[in-house]
């Protein structure tokens, strides 16, 4: 499998600037640049990557109101009975505090759950934390809008 | 002598991180409380329709997410004031408060009655609040919920 791993150290620990036509915010870029990468990452179930990308204390609330700390939510993305095929963010914002940053969007996903197609729209709230010059999520809470 | 000094300075080494990680602890506690408070003001002034008290609490970028659809300062402020006061009762079921150097997330459940052309409608929330300290204190810059089962 193809690891995202490469990729997610040169954007944790590097001054990494997507191109973009909005004013050049760097932290802003990156922080996106994260966010997609976290997609990927759970699309190709790279828990290495997943690793790197959430802080140990992670708080991750699920669509249907579950809670998860760090080891719950990575046992869950190398479920065997779910395979995410399909992880698109749209309508990002970014609010950048400093050493804290706060993300909104809209993710949509599809895949294969028990043997069914699934697809869900979910409006998500990211919050993430800077630790040296890594960036890391220290929580996470979706929303089903499709409902 | 010499083995006191050398003592001396092992006490210093063992007891300065001890005392780094209890500094650490009690500032943690205290940002909780304060936290917790704000989230009861937040609760209290939602009830009674206080804007302005909501006003400092809430940051301007402020994005609120309520059945899936974003609200920003202004609209949830609009949609408080305009709301009838106690057609909707809010009570907290727990919360724990985690810091991050500045920020705190709050996970918490709530459950809610509200009431609505004469039906009681009944439901339970799982939310989290991100709140950021800034330089006049926390400010509140993002809440979102996901409905559980009752």
């Amino acid at each position: 499998m193809r690891s995202l791993l490469p990729v997610l150290l040169l954007l944790a620990t590097s001054r990494f600037s997507a191109q973009t036509s909005a004013p050049a915010d760097p932290e802003r870029d990156r922080i996106l640049s994260l966010e997609n990468a976290w997609n990927q990452a759970v699309q190709l179930k790279d828990a290495a990557a997943l690793r790197m990308l959430l802080a140990p204390e992670l708080i991750y609330v699920d669509y249907d109101g579950t809670l998860m700390n760090k080891v719950e939510y990575l046992d869950s993305m190398q479920s065997s009975w779910q395979h995410p095929a399909h992880l698109v963010n749209d309508s990002m914002t970014v609010h950048n505090y400093g050493s804290v940053a706060v993300v909104n969007g809209v993710c949509r996903e599809s895949g294969v759950r028990r043997g069914k197609p699934y697809a869900l729209i979910e409006r998500f709230t990211d919050t993430w934390v800077r630790r040296g010059d890594s960036w890391l999520a220290v929580a996470s809470q979706s929303t089903l809008m499709n409902q | 002598m010499r083995a006191i000094a050398w003592l001396g300075v092992l006490i210093c080494v063992v007891c300065a991180p001890m005392s780094v990680a209890a500094q650490e602890a009690t500032e943690g506690e205290n940002t909780a409380a304060e936290i917790r408070a704000l989230e009861r003001a937040w609760s209290e002034g939602e009830a009674r329709n206080d804007n302005r008290a909501l006003d400092l609490i809430f940051d301007n970028a402020l994005v609120y997410i309520e059945y899936g659809k974003v609200m920003t300062k202004g609209e949830y402020l609009t949609r408080i004031r305009t709301e009838k006061p106690h057609t909707q009762q809010i009570v907290m079921e727990g919360t724990t408060v985690r810091t991050f150097g500045r920020a705190a997330i709050v996970v918490g459940v709530y459950r809610e009655k509200d009431m609505k052309d004469g039906k009681v409608s009944l439901s339970r929330w799982r939310f989290i609040d991100t709140w950021v300290k800034k330089q006049a204190g926390w400010t509140l810059v993002a809440a979102a919920s996901s409905p559980l089962p009752r």
